[in-house]
């Protein structure tokens, strides 16, 4: 890797024009940042395609569903139904619609609410975001935690009981760890709420209101979180056994420093990465990842507006959050990027 | 009193290695002011024991028997916390492998500056920590002290961050300075720019120096004081002078003798053979090209021309970087070159498409420098060499009983077949790595840095298997190595590389003895114990 005379170092050299270094690296940024945005929206756009047509291939129309649930089911008025959605025009010109409204943040109309889709969803996400957020906020603080704790005891009983919760945690369905919450929190210790999102009727204000919110966000949060937490916490652990084996451990030990300092300063640091990059792909999912737990704890988010929607069939509902949680990975994963080149010095351009 | 005595120390193994000790009843003196080389090769305990004087040896090694006094401390008797404060502040430690020894997350100055805050009352007196990190990296003559301690470690080559190692051992003034292979890993010049460095910051501040090597060379440049240790046990010990000039030991013998490099005579190529290999003006530049990112071009070959006759061994000699593995990949066409030619037996492969190429590819085969790496490690060792002859259409039987008959042919027993790659020792390794390439029958064996991951009695033997080769099947032989000995000691004419250009090219021993280029000059100024061998060469 390096020349001959190991003192021409490629360390940047100090520039005399400093001023025309920093335009020409702005210039650069820019023009990164421009590439990284048409890709993202390249993305974007094949995610929303491949979803349509997906969606179309399902069996089942709104028409046939609508019309069941009013229990006229003759020809004509599915017919008509089927019009006044603009179901009956070609595939390729119903996707041709559909991009250009979305080009414009009209994700359309729900068949079944009658109301805009961007509206329905915007009116949900306070409290998916709320839940997820809560959920990735435990899950990535617990799980370092215990796999901080695992690696600083490998080998040991701690390490093990740690190994083992977090692999039942890992094999457990997250819908009967959220009935097993449910039944001891709130059925046998009558601690906790087991559904909904807030006291009905209390009227709380202000403290109140957010604290009366806690109470509830915290069965769904864990259960959520709980997966999660194991995966962290495998994660960390192994990280950190790898890292604790490198030559530039030794070297900390060879300095003197204190095995804590070693292990918060060197490993840990270091161990940090793969589960910043693993915490990047779940961050993007925090929209999508919580149907069933919204489902189980009747929690009014995204996820059950999602599964309200596919019973329906109502395709605009769908689509339009479908779209949302990918432009939400994709948000992420940029922005696990740039968080990456902050914390590894290797990664800057 | 001796700065650092170990008496009788025994480190047990795990039970079921291959021996019962590390290290067996090794006792040793450092006096202060001096450098004692503990010399020898992988696994002969010499890491160990100066893991033990550092209390820094792995879980499953403990120390049975005998003491190590540090300034009359008996080290092995100290409480954890009580190393912890002699490490770093009174015994200071280099290792092998300056691309892995710092914290890739941490800037030059932090690493050097938290051990100076771990040993405060020791730092204290030294003034200010920002002042002394900067003095520090000045005194292992750094350029730009201030940049280089705002840098990360990735910014820095090897050498530069064995520097950075040297300065950090330093810090504090030990009185004791381990230095476990320091020089190993990097590029001649490079490690004769170290080893100047160390001796001398040795000789300003009366450090004494535990120097761990494998290599007499090494030795014979910097030690007072020598220990031989093989399989665990000391086998001999004495002033550098005493052992470098009238060895006792058989081993210590057949160590010297491998740096020597004095190998059998060789059988010469005629010089008037035909050409076999003909490459010309031959350019490669690795770019990384992007859209809207800038171009960064590094030129690999410059216009690189030479000419191997049949029959010849012909040597590349360079530092890393120089491009001499990128001339080896493509004349096998793991590398496109952009421009020139690359002519076998007269035909220019270059513009040859795949299939036209096919038949050439037989003809010329490459045995890499680190022999596991390059063997599938689920693929039995048999079926691997088998692979290159089925491939071009050989029954799978015939091919298979083939592999036999070359692993005798590289003195390896041929039931070696069945194994797997994991189940061989390097030196193994590498021979069947020589016999993959032979399976195709080349004219042409391209060796790249074939020895350099092997010890040097493992590299002696394996130069002697290669060199018989040649004259047994007719090879001819391009030899890539960093290792000036070698190549004096296998190749009819050598090429001297640098930068991605030939800058030196002749007859071998013309070309050693009166180096017209002055790189050429400068790297063999650089091969350790380089005055002692001529002294030996000649009395």
């Amino acid at each position: 890797m390096s020349s001959s005379p190991d003192l021409a170092a490629n360390v940047p050299a100090p520039s005399a024009s400093l001023q025309a270094g920093l335009a020409r690296s702005l210039l650069g940024l820019a023009l990164r940042g421009a590439a990284r945005l048409a890709k993202m929206l390249a993305v974007l756009l094949a995610i929303a395609i491949v979803n349509f047509l997906l969606i179309h291939l399902a069996p089942g129309d709104p028409a046939t569903v609508l019309a069941g649930q009013s229990g006229a089911a003759d020809p004509q008025f599915i017919a008509q139904l089927r019009h006044s959605f603009g179901l009956d025009r070609p595939l390729l010109v119903q996707l041709w619609l559909y991009l250009r409204h979305i080009a414009m943040l009209d994700l359309g109309t729900s068949y079944t609410q009658d109301r805009p889709v961007l509206g329905l969803i915007l009116d949900r996400l306070p409290a998916t975001l709320l839940l997820t957020g809560a959920a990735f906020a435990f899950a990535l603080i617990a799980g370092i935690a215990l796999g901080a704790l695992a690696a600083r005891r490998a080998g040991k009983a701690t390490d093990t009981a740690v190994t083992i919760l977090a692999l039942a945690f890992y094999a457990t369905p997250i819908f009967w760890v959220g009935l097993m919450l449910v039944l001891v929190f709130s059925v046998w210790l009558g601690w906790l709420p087991s559904f909904g999102m807030e006291t009905v009727g209390a009227g709380y204000r202000g403290l109140d209101h957010w604290l009366d919110v806690g109470r509830y966000l915290i069965l769904p949060a864990l259960t959520l979180g709980l997966f999660y937490m194991a995966v962290y916490a495998r994660l960390t652990r192994a990280a950190m056994v790898e890292v604790a084996g490198q030559d530039f451990i030794r070297t900390a030990r060879a300095k003197g420093l204190t095995e804590g300092r070693i292990l918060r300063r060197h490993i840990l640091r270091n161990a940090l990465l793969p589960v910043v990059t693993f915490a990047g792909i779940q961050a993007g999912q925090l929209i999508g990842g919580s149907v069933l737990v919204e489902a189980v704890f009747a929690w009014p988010g995204i996820g059950q507006l999602a599964f309200n929607a596919l019973l329906a069939r109502d395709y605009p509902v769908l689509l339009g959050v479908f779209l949302c949680t990918a432009a939400m990975v994709v948000v992420f994963n940029l922005a696990t990027d740039l968080l990456y080149r902050l914390i590894d010095p290797r990664m800057a351009p | 009193m001796s700065l650092l005595a170990v008496e009788h120390l025994s480190i047990a193994l795990p039970p079921g290695g291959d021996r019962a000790h590390a290290v067996e009843d090794v006792s040793f003196t450092l006096e202060p002011g001096r450098v004692l080389c503990l010399v020898g090769e992988s696994g002969s305990g010499k890491s160990v024991s100066a893991g033990a004087i550092m209390g820094l040896l792995p879980q499953a090694l403990r120390p049975q028997s005998g003491t190590i006094r540090f300034e009359g401390e008996d080290l092995l008797a100290a409480t954890p916390a009580r190393l912890r404060s002699l490490r770093g502040a009174r015994i200071g430690m280099v290792f092998q492998e300056p691309m892995t020894v710092l914290n890739p997350l941490m800037r030059i100055g932090d690493q050097i500056g938290e051990m100076l805050l771990a040993h405060r009352w020791a730092a204290r007196a030294l003034g200010p920590v920002k002042a002394r990190i900067a003095a520090l990296l000045e005194a292992v003559h750094l350029p730009d002290p201030g940049r280089i301690a705002r840098a990360y470690p990735h910014a820095l080559s090897g050498g530069q961050r064995q520097r950075v190692m040297i300065a950090m051992a330093m810090a504090l003034e030990p009185s004791l300075l381990i230095a476990d292979e320091p020089t190993t890993a990097l590029d001649v010049t490079t490690q004769m720019q170290i080893l100047r460095l160390l001796a001398d910051l040795q000789r300003r501040r009366g450090t004494a120096v535990l120097f761990i090597t494998h290599d007499f060379g090494v030795v014979a440049e910097i030690a007072d004081d020598v220990a031989v240790m093989r399989h665990g046990r000391i086998v001999e010990q004495g002033t550098a002078r005493q052992v470098l000039a009238a060895p006792a030991h058989p081993y210590t013998q057949s160590l010297i003798a491998a740096a020597l490099h004095e190998g059998a005579p060789r059988i010469a190529a005629a010089a008037d053979a035909a050409e076999l290999l003909g490459v010309e003006r031959l350019c490669k530049t690795y770019a990384r090209a992007g859209i809207f990112t800038r171009t960064r071009a590094r030129r690999a070959l410059d216009s690189v021309s030479l000419s191997l006759r049949r029959g010849e061994t012909y040597g590349l000699v360079g530092e890393s970087g120089s491009g001499k593995s990128t001339l080896a990949r493509s004349i096998v066409r793991l590398v496109q070159p952009e421009a020139g030619a690359i002519r076998l037996a007269g035909v220019d492969l270059r513009p040859l498409g795949r299939a036209a190429w096919k038949p050439f590819r037989k003809r010329v085969q490459m045995v890499f420098q680190d022999p596991f790496a390059s063997l599938n490690p689920r693929m039995r060792v048999g079926e691997a060499i088998a692979a290159g002859p089925i491939a071009h259409g050989m029954a799978r039987a015939a091919a298979l009983a083939r592999a036999a008959d070359l692993l005798a042919l590289v003195q390896l027993d041929p039931a070696a077949a069945q194994r797997f790659p994991h189940e061989f020792s390097g030196g193994q390794r590498q021979r069947i790595g020589i016999a993959r390439a032979l399976a195709l029958e080349p004219e042409l064996l391209i060796a790249d840095e074939p020895v350099s991951a092997l010890d040097v009695s493992v590299q002696a033997q394996i130069l002697a298997l290669l060199e018989d080769l040649r004259v047994r099947l007719g090879l001819t032989m391009l030899f890539i190595t960093h290792d000036l000995r070698i190549a004096a000691q296998i190749c009819d004419r050598v090429a001297v590389m640098r930068n991605g250009a030939i800058v030196e090219e002749g007859v071998t021993a013309q070309v050693f003895s009166h180096p017209a280029h002055a790189y050429t000059a400068a790297l063999l100024d650089s091969v350790p114990g380089r005055n002692w061998r001529q002294g030996g060469a000649h009395g």
